[in-house]
């Protein structure tokens, strides 16, 4: 499928505003939270919950004039649907990499070092590199299953609000092994593996009712 | 009563709220009621999405979150079962939550899952001290939450055939295991001792009963407060042994253990006499004794075949000649070479032989003797890069479960590499400050372990973290930068600055020498250190001379010592000399005989304490040693002297008071320490005839197990008193060392007969002792 830039930036523009709070919110941040950032900060993850939510509901308001608008235009809902679904990794992008950049570079190192002389930095550099994709992986879990439910909420069908609580369910899961540092490794792969058929469940799910959403 | 399931439902309750305002939620009906309830894709999507969920929430609590799902073989079968129950019961709703979904109920079903889980959660949910929780009490058969105990009995380390009796009843016959509840049903609890126990010395009883402390569970039944949990206690039984038809005398007997949640394994070790073992046991004794006797003879260049010998005797073996190698070092030298033999470690090995021998002990993770010592042998051969990259992956991958069981035999070999590094030159950073100390941090936040290794980064670390929390103790520190040790919050990079021993800490101690001592005196103070031992730190910077931090600290310490236990005069006094013997030439012969005029003294209580406490001088080299022993011999005899004048006693009278007892353990420590002036005093004093005091002294020193100085046996071997000549053989004897056969050489020739008869009957016994043959000297020979 070929990537429609017009159409893209018009995604885009849409979300647009929480981008551009999300990215400040999210850089200072990681930038001069004092602690070690690890996979089970709670700031973080709610930002992460918090955005992923808000980018759903912004992509889509299927009640909203904008909304029928574009799906008036001549795409077909898989060409809507792959360039939300680019358009959620391009918003996700511009928010997640400057934030994980800013670890990796190491600039929050480098901050943290010289201007807070802090005793973990440059020291938990190489530690906090892998906590970005952990935010990443949060992002991955969340935004297709948040597709999902405002894709199964235009539905001609009831029983919508099944979706919105299985969305909170996997929140309270999530937290719920947050919550606990020491997971086994054949536990941690299960995790993985689950995710992974969850993570696409929802997108093919989401990509086929797309094709019969209703625009109001 | 458990609030976690409310607990558990206001992150439901808020993130319902966030969704109702986000729109996610619709409070009024979307769709007419005639539309259906979801399709295939939804049915489907739905269902796996809340198979996986509740599977990934289901293991993590019974498995992870107190479930004990994974520990089933470790309960009791009627625990097991009720748990086995509850988890069928919640995996049944599990997959009514799925077909609830699967016909277009999801919301049903979430609701169901979540409500069921935490539930599920609630009721497994252990109390404190991993006690049932409320609600298993309830579910699960009474008592059945009782951990398992498994007692195990031994007598006399491994002897087979032991009957044992535990109040007067017949248990089994070694070896025999034997549950906590079978124990109990069998032996009655008995508030008397049993008939023929005999009160009269508690240790060794006369008679065949013996006490002994038995490790027994106790329940704790606090229902209203933390709930049903179980401690381990002592109580008083009584045992008796028999092998055969003879009943163990001079009994003894302990137990130890411990265990997990549900399981406790204890074991019960029985120790008696027995004439038909004792026998053996002597025999055994001797066998080895003879075996070491051989290495002296052949001045401790021991063939194989020796070494071989040696190794029938295990552990116990080793650690008698480690214990032997204080006083002998040439044991040292030997324990060497029975590592190498044991490894085949040569030494001009390859490093590849050296990793090939490494790999053996790690796999065998155990660095008990041979291994220690072979790792001491062979670190230096082994690739230092390759070492610290696995270690370093060790570190990294290190999680709770899977530790691998190396990692101690790894250490060994890197903290060896480190001390070699250092001794080279402490200055320059070495691989493995520069790659395990820090990772240590990092990846297990391992700080002791950082600190023990040193290097740039954990002294940055501390040092900052130090400049960010400079109060030295007190709850109102962070958890973060507290340090929970004897009994007290300290600062956790101040605590373990002090206690770092590079050149960047022995600054920081000088720099920030206020909060140093403070750290010291609550390290001292401590109720949890009664016995008022110095932190090492102290006598780190010694270099310094007076300004040395254990030299000014020194008047804070021996007051401090003044309530320390135990209280008794010379344990003080034994205290405040180590302590100034550390001080190496710091301290004077005035502070030494300071200590012993606040010490309080008490003749009456004999001279054997003096002795103890004169013990502490040890370490100090002979020019201090001796004059301060003079010193307090000095006192001594004043304080006799002013007794006998008072009484109107001739000064020379020996009218015996408890200072002159203690003026001779004085000499005693003096001999013992190699004054030729207290023998020879000694022996013109009391070393005439042939059973004479010194005689009997000296046969004291004799005695114990350390070998005397060579010094002794040569100043009584060139005595004019036969009788002296004679007990110097009894040491030669003892030690037939090269030095002491010289002299054994001179006294065969000896111009008094009676010597000359003890010589020859020294040097047959020891000829005999290099003729037997090593195969009659192994631990069991054969047909034994």
């Amino acid at each position: 499928m070929k990537i429609k830039i017009s159409l893209l930036k018009i995604l885009f523009r849409q979300i647009l505003p929480v981008t551009l709070i999300a990215l400040p919110i999210g850089c200072l941040y990681v930038l001069f939270t004092r602690d070690v950032l690890s996979w089970r900060n709670p700031w973080i993850a709610l930002f992460v919950l918090v955005h992923s939510i808000t980018i759903a509901v912004l992509s889509g308001r299927y009640r909203s004039r904008a909304f029928a608008f574009l799906y008036t235009r001549g795409f077909t809902r898989d060409e809507l649907w792959f360039h939300k679904m680019l358009n959620t990794i391009l918003s996700v992008m511009v928010v997640w990499l400057p934030m994980a950049l800013i670890v990796w570079l190491p600039v929050r190192s480098y901050v943290q070092d010289k201007l807070f002389i802090s005793p973990y930095f440059p020291l938990m550099m190489i530690r906090e590199a892998q906590v970005p994709w952990f935010w990443l992986a949060g992002y991955a879990i969340l935004l297709p299953l948040f597709h999902y439910v405002w894709i199964r909420r235009a539905q001609p069908l009831r029983g919508a609000n099944g979706a919105v609580f299985l969305s909170i369910g996997v929140v309270i899961v999530i937290a719920t092994l947050m919550s606990f540092r020491w997971h086994t490794l054949w536990f941690r792969i299960l995790i993985y593996m689950l995710s992974a058929v969850m993570i696409v469940t929802s997108l093919i799910a989401g990509r086929i009712l797309h094709r019969n959403l209703e625009v109001q | 009563m458990n609030i976690q399931l409310i607990l558990g439902f206001i992150p439901l309750v808020l993130l319902l709220l966030v969704f109702l305002v986000a729109g996610f939620i619709s409070r009024r009906r979307n769709q007419p009621a005639s539309a259906p309830k979801g399709n295939k894709v939804t049915r489907i999507t739905e269902t796996t999405i809340l198979f996986s969920l509740g599977l990934i929430a289901f293991i993590y609590f019974g498995c992870f979150n107190s479930g004990l799902l994974l520990h089933l073989g470790r309960l009791r079968p009627a625990f097991t079962t009720t748990h086995i129950i509850i988890a069928g019961i919640v995996i049944v709703f599990l997959l009514l939550a799925a077909l609830l979904s699967w016909i277009g109920r999801a919301s049903w079903a979430v609701v169901l899952t979540i409500v069921v889980l935490f539930g599920y959660s609630t009721i497994i949910k252990q109390a404190a001290f991993n006690g049932p929780g409320y609600f298993m009490t309830l579910l699960a058969p009474e008592n059945s939450w009782e951990p398992m105990v498994n007692y195990t009995f031994e007598v006399n380390d491994g002897l087979k055939g032991a009957e044992i009796w535990i109040n007067g009843v017949f248990l089994g016959k070694t070896p025999f295991k034997m549950t906590g509840r079978e124990f109990h049903k069998k032996v009655p609890f008995l508030t008397e001792p049993p008939q023929g126990f005999s009160e009269e010395n508690k240790n060794r009883p006369k008679g065949d009963w013996f006490r002994m402390n038995m490790l027994v569970l106790e329940e704790n039944n606090d229902r209203s407060g933390a709930g049903i949990y179980y401690l381990s206690k002592y109580e008083d039984y009584y045992a008796k042994l028999r092998l055969g038809d003879e009943w163990g005398s001079n009994g003894i007997g302990s137990s130890g253990g411990g265990g997990v949640q549900y399981q406790r394994d204890y074991e019960v070790s029985l120790r008696a006499h027995f004439s038909s073992t004792d026998k053996l046991e002597k025999a055994k004794q001797e066998r080895f004794e003879n075996l070491l006797q051989k290495a002296r003879l052949a001045d401790y260049q021991v063939e194989s075949q020796w070494i071989e010998t040696v190794d029938t005797y295990g552990e116990n073996g080793w650690r008698d000649i480690l214990r032997l190698a204080t006083d002998e070092k040439e044991f040292s030298d030997i324990l060497d070479k029975w590592a190498q033999w044991k490894y085949d470690i040569s030494k001009n090995m390859s490093q590849e032989q050296a990793s090939k021998i490494f790999r053996q002990i790690c796999k065998q993770a155990n660095l008990e003797s041979h291994a220690g010592k072979a790792i001491e042998l062979i670190y230096d051969k082994l690739d230092l890069e390759d070492l610290v990259k696995k270690y370093e992956r060790v570190i990294k991958n290190k999680t709770r479960q899977n530790t691998p069981d190396s990692i101690s035999v790894m250490r060994h070999a890197i903290e060896l590499w480190d001390k070699k590094l250092n001794s080279e030159d402490a200055n320059i950073p070495n691989i493995i400050e520069q790659r395990i100390s820090p990772a240590l941090l990092v990846w297990r936040e391992d700080i002791e372990g950082s600190a023990a290794l040193g290097g740039a980064d954990i002294e940055r670390y501390l040092q900052r973290g130090f400049q960010r929390e400079n109060r030295v103790s007190g709850l109102e520190l962070q958890p973060k930068n507290r340090e929970y040790t004897l009994g007290m919050h300290l600062n956790k990079s101040l605590y373990h600055l002090a206690f770092m021993d590079s050149p960047a800490a022995r600054q920081f101690r000088q720099k920030h020498k206020q909060q140093v001592m403070e750290l010291t005196e609550l390290i001292v103070g401590s109720n949890f250190n009664n016995s008022r031992k110095p932190p090492e730190f102290l006598f780190f910077d010694l270099d310094r001379g007076e300004k040395s931090l254990a030299y000014q600290y020194w008047p804070s310490y021996s007051v401090h010592v003044e309530s320390s236990f135990p209280p008794w005069w010379y344990e003080k006094l034994k205290k405040r000399w180590t302590y100034l013997a550390r001080l190496g030439s710091l301290a004077t012969e005035d502070m030494y005989i300071h200590c012993w005029k606040i010490a309080e003294f008490r003749p009456e209580l004999m001279g054997g304490y003096l002795l103890q406490a004169l013990q502490a001088l040890h370490a100090l080299p002979q020019d201090k040693k001796i004059p301060i022993t003079k010193e307090i011999i000095k006192e001594l005899q004043g304080i006799a002297d002013q007794k006998r004048q008072k009484l109107g006693l001739d000064k020379n009278a020996r009218h015996y008071f408890t200072e002159d007892e203690c003026v001779d353990t004085a000499r005693e420590h003096l001999i013992q320490a190699g004054d030729k002036e207290s023998l020879q005093l000694l022996l013109s004093k009391h070393g005439q005839g042939q059973n004479n005091f010194a005689i009997r002294r000296i046969k004291r020193f004799f005695q114990n197990e350390n070998m005397p100085d060579y010094s002794l046996i040569e100043i009584l071997a060139q005595h004019e008193n036969p009788a002296l000549r004679v007990l110097a053989l009894e040491a030669i004897r003892r030690y037939p060392t090269a030095q002491n056969r010289a002299i054994l050489e001179e006294l065969l020739n000896d111009p008094d007969e009676q010597v000359r008869t003890a010589a020859q009957q020294v040097a047959s016994e020891l000829k005999a002792i290099e003729n037997m043959p090593l195969e009659d000297l192994v631990s069991e020979p054969k047909g034994s």
